[in-house]
């Protein structure tokens, strides 16, 4: 199930928050050897200071936090304008009210393995399922997203290839790309089939109260 | 709305209201506009709050823009409602549109506070947008309608790209009109071709015979270029887009 979480929300999430940037600083730095910042056993950089959109998987029996992934707006600071900009063309400008970034997509080793007889994880598509759902709820046409070699498999064995925007480039350890994603009914329903998923992944919300006429 | 179905007649509210909004950069033709997307879209009122935007609004006094009754205006800000009003605290920080009625009534204050909007008129449901911009500052759009429930989600349903959209071209037109910011002045192709041939001592037949549009679009471009660079006349405009070093970008010879 995916849990979301906006800005205005995150104390009432206190401890899911922290146990996502203590799994963000194991898989980021310890495991991919990216150049981020840990502190206290937690990545946390200074975009999380900006009231992202968090998306969380968390298993259903156990509440516990599987993976998760971070949304910003174009139009405000984000990471290809303000740390990979180096990745489009000089004309070339990402910045759109109904196009979001994602970045810090990260998953719990465990539920990176390939469900029975699929190439790619539950959790992987739990949450591309749950970050279009999010996406066409709230009229965003497109998601943009800085990712590397490793990525680019996966978003494609999970029937959400990337268009490849810009030009890759080495960044560290990495070979970086700049992709744009179509959030619509289409690929919400593509990354089903390969994943298997019925019926929404986000958590039910509590209904709006009824207004009185 | 005769033979469109309410989807496509919503099609070209939006494409004609994003086009009127571009042009404009006052802010009476922006509150007429604002007036107007209310009535187009069938809503009852809309509203823009800008905080910190800079060079527009300091510390504790946000920029308002809306078409609410002037009475709940000065009763919102004359009983200091910023610091009641739940749905600020929450939608500033939310990059999700925010339903109002979704929000918990926390306590009496706050309860009190809907049962007075609703007695001023501003609506049964409402509906937020965050703005983050390019500046660090941050807004909000909000729509109200009177519907039923059942419309209300069918408005969102269908409409809700379109106001992603049109809240940020309002916070543009709002820093166009209001802000003290330097913004890059941009020169399209076609004003930068005219002014380029103007600069060459060409007349204006003589460059709507080069590129093939009428003397009058001419002349228009080279008024629009004149306004953005700030200029009294064409020698002015042609001075200042050589400093500026974007006269030639892209002019193809």
């Amino acid at each position: 199930m995916i849990v979301i979480i906006n800005g205005s929300e995150r104390d009432r999430y206190r401890g899911l928050i922290n146990d996502m940037h203590r799994q963000r600083a194991r898989v980021f730095k310890d495991r991919l050897g990216w150049d981020v910042e840990v502190r206290d056993g937690m990545e946390v950089d200074w975009l999380d200071d900006e009231n992202p959109l968090y998306l969380i998987s968390v298993d259903d029996e156990t509440g516990r936090l599987r993976g998760s992934l971070r949304l910003l707006p174009t139009t405000g600071p984000n990471m290809l304008r303000d740390i990979f900009s180096e990745l489009l063309p000089d004309d070339l400008v990402v910045e759109s009210a109904t196009i979001w970034e994602s970045s810090r997509f990260s998953m719990d080793p465990e539920a990176a393995v390939p469900l029975p007889g699929r190439a790619i994880s539950y959790v992987t598509g739990e949450l591309l399922a749950g970050l279009v759902e999010t996406g066409l709820n709230a009229g965003i046409t497109e998601i943009v997203s800085v990712f590397d070699t490793r990525m680019v498999r996966v978003l494609r064995m999970a029937g959400y290839p990337a268009e490849l925007i810009g030009t890759p480039r080495r960044i560290g350890v990495c070979m970086t790309y700049a992709g744009l994603f179509e959030v619509s009914d289409a690929a919400l329903a593509n990354i089903r089939a390969a994943c298997g998923i019925t019926g929404s992944v986000l958590q039910p919300q509590h209904t709006p109260r009824e207004v009185a006429a | 709305m005769n033979e469109l179905s309410p989807i496509e007649a919503f099609e070209s509210v939006f494409f004609d209201m994003v086009d009127e909004i571009d042009a404009v950069s006052s802010v009476a033709d922006g509150h007429m506009l604002l007036k107007a997307f209310v009535e187009r879209y069938g809503l009852k009122n809309a509203a823009y709050l800008g905080i910190n935007v800079p060079g527009l609004t300091d510390h504790n006094r946000p920029y308002i823009a809306v078409t609410y009754s002037d009475e709940w205006v000065h009763h919102y800000c004359s009983e200091n409602y910023f610091d009641i009003d739940p749905v600020l605290p929450s939608a500033l920080r939310s990059l999700l549109p925010l339903d109002w009625a979704t929000i918990e009534i926390a306590n009496r204050k706050v309860m009190n506070f809907f049962g007075e909007a609703r007695e001023f008129g501003v609506g049964r449901h409402g509906l937020s947008f965050p703005i983050r911009g390019r500046y660090g500052e941050t807004a909000l759009f909000s729509i109200t309608q009177d519907c039923t429930d059942r419309e209300w989600i069918n408005l969102r349903k269908h409409c809700m790209r379109d106001f992603q959209i049109l809240s940020f071209c309002f916070h543009e037109l709002i820093l166009r009109a209001e802000s003290q910011i330097f913004r890059p002045i941009q020169l399209s192709r076609r004003e930068r071709e005219c002014l380029f041939w103007a600069a060459k001592g060409k007349t204006f037949g003589e460059i709507a015979t080069i590129l093939t549009i009428s003397e009058r679009t001419v002349k228009f471009y080279l008024d629009v270029a004149r306004h953005k660079l700030g200029a009294m006349n064409i020698t002015e405009a042609v001075a200042k887009a050589v400093s500026m070093n974007i006269l030639f970008e892209g002019v193809k010879l």
